[in-house]
C-alpha cells in the first residue's frame, strides 16, 4: 500500500439499499480524500448517511458503485476475508455504545486487533497493550472487565483497542453520545492528543461542540455531502460551545 | 366492549385468553413435550403391564414357583419333578398350598361337534392355590385328583363360549377327550391364567404313587406362601430339604447332584412369568424403562433452554406491560391462563399419543411374545388409569416447573435471571455458557445412547435375519398333530405314511416331536458323556422319522441316517449334531461311538450318523450343548405330540387346509392344528427382535429429532446472543472463518463431552444387552462408528444453518445499538 499518497480516495462512491417494495439511496456520489494526519469530522441529521459512510469507509459495507482506495489500494472488490485483513491493519473503530466484549478482561478486548494479525508472540502483544492502555490512562485497569469500568473509562479502552494496531485511520461513530459531558470532553481530548501526535481520525458526530476540535468538517444531507470545509485555527482553542 | 390483545387481562374474551396463551407458549415445546410424554407414558403402560400391576389373583405376592435346577448342566428353568412336589406338598410348614399343570391338548368331542382344544392337567389343588373363584360351579374336587377319582372338567371362558354357547347349563355336561369322559364341574372367568398357554379346559392330574415317585423334572408348580412366610424364609427351608432328600439318595447319585450343581428354590410368580415370558431376558425391560426415562429427560432439556432463550423477550415484554399500567396480578394471570392452556395442550397431545402407542405396543409385544401360537398372556398392557395418572401427573410436574422457571427468569430482580442473561455485564458470562453448553452436552449424550444402542440392536437384527439355518424352510410347512393317549408316535406314523404319499403337491413327509423355531414344543434332557468324570450335559432330544433329514434337508456331516430297520426295530443309535459329537467324542467323526446317554441303566446307544447345526430358535440358547436325534421307537420315550412336516410343491402352499384335513382324515382320533408355513414360523420367533427394534428404532429417530431441534435451537440462540460480540471481533478484523470457527466452537464442545460421555454410557448399555443381541462381539465397530458419525454430522448440521446466519448479520447496526 501506498504510505505516502492519501489514507483515504472515494470516488462516486453510491450506497442503494433495497428492499422488495422501496429502494434507499443512503449515499450518492460521494467524493472524499483523506490525507494523513487529518481529523475530519461527518456531520449532519439523522439518516443523511453519515453511519453509512463510516461503515463503507471501515469496510463493514459494500458500497453499490465508486471507487474506494485505502492508501492507494482499490478495496472495493475485496472480499470478506481480505476486507477482515486491512481492517484489522488499517481501520480503528471508535463506537458510540464502546462496544466491549463483557466477558473478556480489559487488557483481553484491547488485544483483540492483534490476535487477529495472526503473526505476533503474545508477549509482544501484551506489551503493546499494557503500552497503549498507559497511553490512553488506563493501564491500572488491566484485568478488569468492561462492566467494572465508568462508560468515559470504557471508551477509553475502546479507544486503546482502536490504536493498538497502529492503523493508518480511526473511525469514531459518535464516541461521545452515551457519556456525560465531563467524560466526553476528556474523551475528545484523547482524540484531539492522538491527533496532535499524527493519528488521521475520521469521526461522525451531530454535535457541533464537539466538532471544534477537527480541522475539516463535511457536512451531508440526504446522501450528499453539501459542504466539505477547513475549520479556523482559533476555533480549536476558542473553546466554541455549542449555540 | 373493549376486546384486550392480552390474557390475563379483565377484559379479555376466553378464547381470546386460549388462542393468545397458546401463541406466546412456543409450540415446539408444547409438541415435543406430548410427544416425549405420549411415547414415554406408552412405555411406562407397558412396564405397568409387566411390573407393577399385580397379576390377577388373590393376594398375588403369596404365590411362588417351585423350580429343581441344575445349573452347571443349563437346566434353569421353572420346573419340578413329580417327587419332590409329592414332598413338597404336605412337607412345609411354609407352604399353605401347591398344585401343578401341565400342557395337554388335542380334538375333543361336545354334543357330538368334534373341537380342537388346549388345556392343562391340573391337580385339583391349583385351583386352590391360585384361588380365582369360577364363574360357575366349582373347581376340581380333591377326590377327582386320586386313582379312580371321578373324571371332571373344569372349562376356560373361551372354550366355554364357543363349545357350550356360554351357557349355564354346561355345568353338568360331558364331553369325550381321550377315550374318556369328562363331566363339567365349573367355568372359570376370562381373566383366568394358569402358566400355562392352553386355556381350554382343565382335567385332573391324577397322581399314582408310581409317578409320585417320578424324578424328572418337567412340571410346573405353583405353590401359595402361608400367611407371613416370605419367599427368603421358604428358600431356606427348601435349602435344608435339598439337604435331605440327597442324603436319602445313594452316594453315586448325590454326587451326581453336586457335580449337576443340583438346587431347588422358590420364585415370585411374578418374576417367574417374567422370565417365562420374555425368554429369560429380563433386561428388555430395562431397555424400555430406560428408553422411556431418556425421551422426556432430552425434551424437557430442550424445553428448558427454550424457556430461556425466551425469558429475555418475556421480561421486555413484561416491563411494557408494566409500563402500560399491568398489575401484578395481571401478569400473574396471563401466566396463569398460559400455564393451564399450555398444560392442557400437553396433557391432551401426550394422552392421544400414548393411547396410540399402547395400542401399538400391546400388538407387538402380544404377536412377539406368543410367536405363532396364540396364547393368552399374564400381563395387561392397555391404556387406563396408569397412562391417564402418568400423563397428567408429568405433564402437570413438567409444565409448571418450567413455567415457573419462565416467570422467575423474566422477572427482572431475579437473581438467577440476571446471572444467567445479564451475566455478560458482570463478568459472568462464562458460568451462563457453561450452563447452556451443559444442556446442550445432556441432549447429545442422550442421542448418542439411544442411537448407538439402536444401531447395536438394528445391526443384531441383521444377524438374527442373515443366520445360518441349518436346515431348508422354503415351501416346508408344518401342522401339530396330538395323538390319543394310547397311540404311540410310530404307530401313527406308520399308519400315516401312505395316506400322507398321496396328498396333492406333497413330495416329502416327516414326523418329528419337534419343528425349529416352533416354541410351543421343546423337549430337553440331560445325558452323561461318555467319558470321564461323565459330566451331565444339558440337551434337545428328539424324535424322528426316518425322512425327517432329507424332508427339511438338514445335511450329514459324517455317518448315515437311520434306516428302515432301525426304526422299525426299536434300534438304539441315535444322530447327534457336530457340537455335541464334539463334545462327547471330541470329534465330528462320532460314527461308530456308543454310549448309555441316560445313565449307566439306560441302553447303550450307537452313534450312526452326525449332521450340521440347526437353529432352533431366533437366538442360540446358551445353556445348551446340543442335539440329540432318536427314531420314533427308540425305547424310553413317549410323546403324545408331534410336528407333521411337509415339503411341498411350490403350487400345493394354497391348498394348506385341505392338506389338513387330509391328515386329519386319515388318522381318526388325531388333531392337527397350528398348520404353518415354516417360513412363516421363523418369521414369527423373529418378531420379538424385530419388535424391540423397531421400537428402539422409533425412539432413537425421535431422539435424534429432538436433539437436532435442541441443537439448532441452542447454537440459534447462542448465536444470537453473541451477534453484538461477533460484530466487534468483526470490526477489529476477525475474519468469517474465525467467526465460524468460534460458533461452531458451541457445537463442538457440546458434541466432544456429550459424545464421549455418550458412548461411553452406550458401550455399557451394549454390555448390559449383550444376552439379547445375536452376533454381536463386545464392540461392535460398524454400528459404533455409525452412531457416532451420524450425532456427529447432526450436531454440526444443527450448529452450522445459525452459524451461517452469522454471515449475514447487519454488523453496523448491530455496533450502532449497544455493548455485548
Amino acid at each position: 500500500m501506498n504510505a505516502t499518497g492519501p489514507v483515504i480516495e472515494v470516488k462516486g462512491l453510491t450506497k442503494v439499499y433495497r428492499t422488495e417494495e422501496v429502494e434507499t439511496h443512503a449515499l450518492t456520489g460521494i467524493e472524499l480524500t483523506i490525507d494523513p494526519g487529518e481529523y475530519i469530522v461527518a456531520m449532519g441529521p439523522s439518516g443523511c448517511g453519515k453511519t453509512t459512510l463510516l461503515s463503507i469507509l471501515g469496510l463493514l459495507e459494500t458500497p453499490t458503485a465508486g471507487e474506494y482506495r485505502i492508501t492507494g489500494t482499490p478495496v472495493e472488490t475485496l472480499n470478506a476475508a481480505e476486507r477482515a485483513r486491512v481492517r484489522n491493519r488499517h481501520i480503528g473503530f471508535v463506537f458510540q455504545a464502546f462496544n466491549l466484549i463483557g466477558d473478556l478482561t480489559v487488557e483481553e478486548n484491547v488485544e483483540l486487533p492483534l490476535v487477529y494479525r495472526g503473526s505476533i508472540p503474545r508477549a509482544e502483544r501484551r506489551d503493546k497493550v499494557r503500552t497503549v492502555l498507559e497511553e490512553v490512562g488506563m493501564g491500572h485497569r488491566l484485568r478488569h472487565y468492561p462492566g467494572q469500568l465508568s462508560g468515559g473509562q470504557q471508551q477509553r479502552v475502546a479507544i486503546a483497542r482502536a490504536l493498538v494496531g497502529e492503523p493508518s485511520i480511526l473511525l469514531a461513530d459518535e464516541p461521545t453520545g452515551n457519556l456525560d459531558s465531563k467524560s466526553g470532553e476528556a474523551v475528545m481530548e484523547l482524540l484531539a492528543a492522538l491527533h496532535e501526535k499524527g493519528a488521521t481520525l475520521f469521526m461522525v458526530t451531530h454535535d457541533p461542540h464537539y466538532a471544534r476540535f477537527a480541522r475539516r468538517i463535511i457536512r451531508l444531507m440526504d446522501g450528499q455531502i453539501v459542504d466539505d470545509a477547513e475549520t479556523q485555527e482559533e476555533s480549536f482553542s476558542s473553546g466554541l460551545t455549542h449555540p | 366492549m373493549p376486546h384486550s390483545l392480552h390474557p390475563g387481562e379483565p377484559s379479555s374474551h376466553s378464547g381470546s385468553h386460549i388462542w393468545h396463551a397458546l401463541r406466546s407458549t412456543s409450540p415446539a415445546i408444547i409438541m415435543m413435550l406430548a410427544l416425549a410424554l405420549g411415547t414415554s407414558g406408552a412405555m411406562f403402560t407397558v412396564l405397568d403391564g409387566f411390573l407393577w400391576r399385580p397379576l390377577p389373583y388373590p393376594h398375588p405376592r403369596q404365590l411362588v414357583l417351585i423350580r429343581e435346577r441344575l445349573p452347571r448342566v443349563g437346566l434353569m428353568g421353572h420346573e419340578v419333578s413329580f417327587h419332590a412336589y409329592a414332598a413338597l406338598r404336605k412337607g412345609t410348614p411354609f407352604i399353605r398350598s401347591g398344585g401343578t399343570i401341565d400342557m395337554t391338548g388335542g380334538p375333543l368331542t361336545v354334543h357330538g361337534v368334534r373341537h380342537v382344544a388346549f388345556g392343562g392337567f391340573a391337580t385339583p389343588s391349583l385351583f386352590r392355590t391360585l384361588a380365582v373363584p369360577p364363574l360357575l360351579g366349582h373347581w376340581l374336587s380333591p377326590a377327582s385328583g386320586r386313582p379312580g377319582g371321578p373324571e371332571e372338567a373344569v372349562l376356560g371362558y373361551g372354550f366355554w363360549k364357543s363349545a357350550f354357547a356360554g351357557s349355564p347349563a354346561a355345568i353338568g355336561e360331558r364331553f369325550r377327550f381321550n377315550g374318556k369322559r369328562f363331566r363339567v364341574v365349573g367355568v372359570m372367568p376370562r381373566s383366568f391364567f394358569t402358566i400355562y398357554p392352553g386355556a381350554d379346559f382343565w382335567i385332573p392330574r391324577v397322581l399314582t404313587p408310581a409317578r409320585l415317585r417320578d424324578h424328572n423334572i418337567n412340571h410346573m408348580m405353583v405353590a401359595r406362601l402361608s400367611p407371613g412366610t416370605s419367599p427368603r424364609e421358604l428358600n431356606v427351608w427348601l435349602e435344608g430339604y435339598r439337604n435331605r432328600s440327597l442324603a436319602a439318595e445313594s452316594p453315586a447319585q448325590r454326587l451326581r447332584a453336586e457335580q449337576d450343581g443340583f438346587t431347588i428354590d422358590a420364585e415370585p410368580l411374578h418374576k417367574g412369568l417374567l422370565k417365562i415370558f420374555l425368554g429369560g431376558k429380563p433386561v428388555l425391560l430395562f431397555l424400555l424403562a430406560l428408553i422411556g426415562l431418556l425421551l422426556p429427560l432430552i425434551a424437557i432439556v430442550n424445553s428448558i433452554n427454550l424457556t430461556l432463550v425466551r425469558s429475555r423477550r418475556r421480561a421486555t415484554h413484561f416491563a411494557v406491560r408494566r409500563a402500560l399500567g399491568a398489575t401484578g396480578m395481571n401478569l400473574f394471570q396471563a401466566m396463569l391462563v398460559e400455564s393451564l392452556v399450555t398444560l392442557g395442550a400437553v396433557i391432551l397431545g401426550s394422552l392421544v399419543i400414548s393411547d396410540f402407542g399402547c395400542s401399538l405396543f400391546r400388538t407387538l409385544i402380544s404377536s412377539a411374545l406368543t410367536g405363532p401360537v396364540s396364547v393368552a398372556l399374564p400381563f395387561t398392557i392397555r391404556f387406563g388409569e396408569f397412562s391417564v395418572i402418568y400423563g397428567i401427573g408429568t405433564a402437570l410436574l413438567i409444565v409448571t416447573t418450567i413455567q415457573l422457571m419462565a416467570l422467575f427468569f423474566s422477572g427482572r430482580e431475579s437473581r438467577l435471571g440476571t446471572l444467567v442473561h445479564e451475566a455478560g455485564e458482570r463478568g459472568t458470562a462464562r458460568a451462563a455458557r457453561f450452563m447452556r453448553r451443559g444442556f446442550g452436552a445432556f441432549q447429545v449424550l442422550m442421542a448418542t445412547v439411544l442411537v448407538m444402542v439402536g444401531l447395536v440392536i438394528f445391526q443384531s437384527l441383521i444377524n438374527i435375519l442373515n443366520r445360518p439355518l441349518g436346515f431348508d424352510p422354503r415351501n416346508r410347512v408344518e401342522t401339530m398333530v396330538i395323538m390319543p393317549h394310547h397311540i404311540s408316535m410310530a404307530h401313527f406314523w406308520t399308519e400315516i405314511t401312505p395316506a400322507l404319499q398321496h396328498l396333492p403337491g406333497v413330495r416329502h413327509a416327516a414326523l418329528g416331536f419337534m419343528v425349529p423355531f416352533n416354541n410351543l414344543m421343546s423337549s430337553h434332557s440331560t445325558i452323561r458323556s461318555p467319558t470321564p468324570p461323565h459330566e451331565s450335559l444339558y440337551v434337545r432330544a428328539e424324535k424322528v422319522s426316518r425322512a425327517y433329514f432329507r424332508t427339511l434337508r438338514i445335511p450329514f456331516v459324517a455317518g448315515r441316517n437311520f434306516t428302515r430297520a432301525e426304526e422299525r426295530d426299536r434300534a438304539t443309535v441315535v444322530i447327534l449334531s457336530a457340537r455335541l459329537a464334539r463334545r462327547l467324542f471330541g470329534t465330528v467323526e462320532a460314527v461308530g461311538h456308543s454310549f448309555r446317554p441316560f445313565g449307566p441303566r439306560s441302553p447303550r446307544a450307537t452313534v450312526v450318523g452326525v449332521v450340521g447345526k440347526v437353529s432352533w430358535r431366533a437366538t442360540p440358547a446358551t445353556n445348551i450343548v446340543g442335539m440329540m436325534y432318536m427314531p420314533l421307537t427308540y425305547p424310553g420315550y413317549k410323546f403324545v405330540a408331534g410336528n407333521v412336516i411337509l415339503r411341498l410343491s411350490p403350487g400345493a402352499l394354497n391348498h394348506l387346509r385341505m392338506i389338513q384335513r387330509a391328515l386329519e382324515g386319515a388318522a381318526p382320533g388325531v388333531a392337527a392344528t397350528h398348520l404353518i408355513r415354516l417360513e412363516t414360523l421363523i418369521r414369527a420367533s423373529d418378531r420379538l427382535f424385530l419388535g424391540i427394534t423397531e421400537i428402539t428404532s422409533v425412539f432413537a429417530l425421535v431422539a435424534l429429532f429432538l436433539t437436532i431441534f435442541g441443537v439448532y435451537a441452542l447454537t440459534a440462540q447462542t448465536s444470537l446472543n453473541r451477534r453484538q460480540e461477533y460484530a466487534i471481533r468483526t470490526a477489529v478484523g476477525a475474519s468469517p472463518t474465525s467467526l465460524n470457527r468460534m460458533a461452531f466452537a458451541e457445537g463442538y464442545w457440546m458434541l466432544a463431552l456429550g459424545l464421549s460421555l455418550g458412548v461411553t454410557l452406550a458401550l455399557f448399555l451394549t454390555h448390559l444387552l449383550e444376552g439379547v443381541l445375536y452376533g454381536i462381539p463386545g464392540l461392535d465397530w460398524p454400528a459404533d462408528v455409525l452412531g457416532i458419525l451420524i450425532i456427529v454430522s447432526t450436531v454440526l448440521t444443527a450448529s452450522w444453518v445459525p452459524v451461517r446466519n452469522i454471515a449475514q448479520a447487519d454488523w453496523s447496526h448491530l455496533l450502532k445499538s449497544g455493548a455485548a
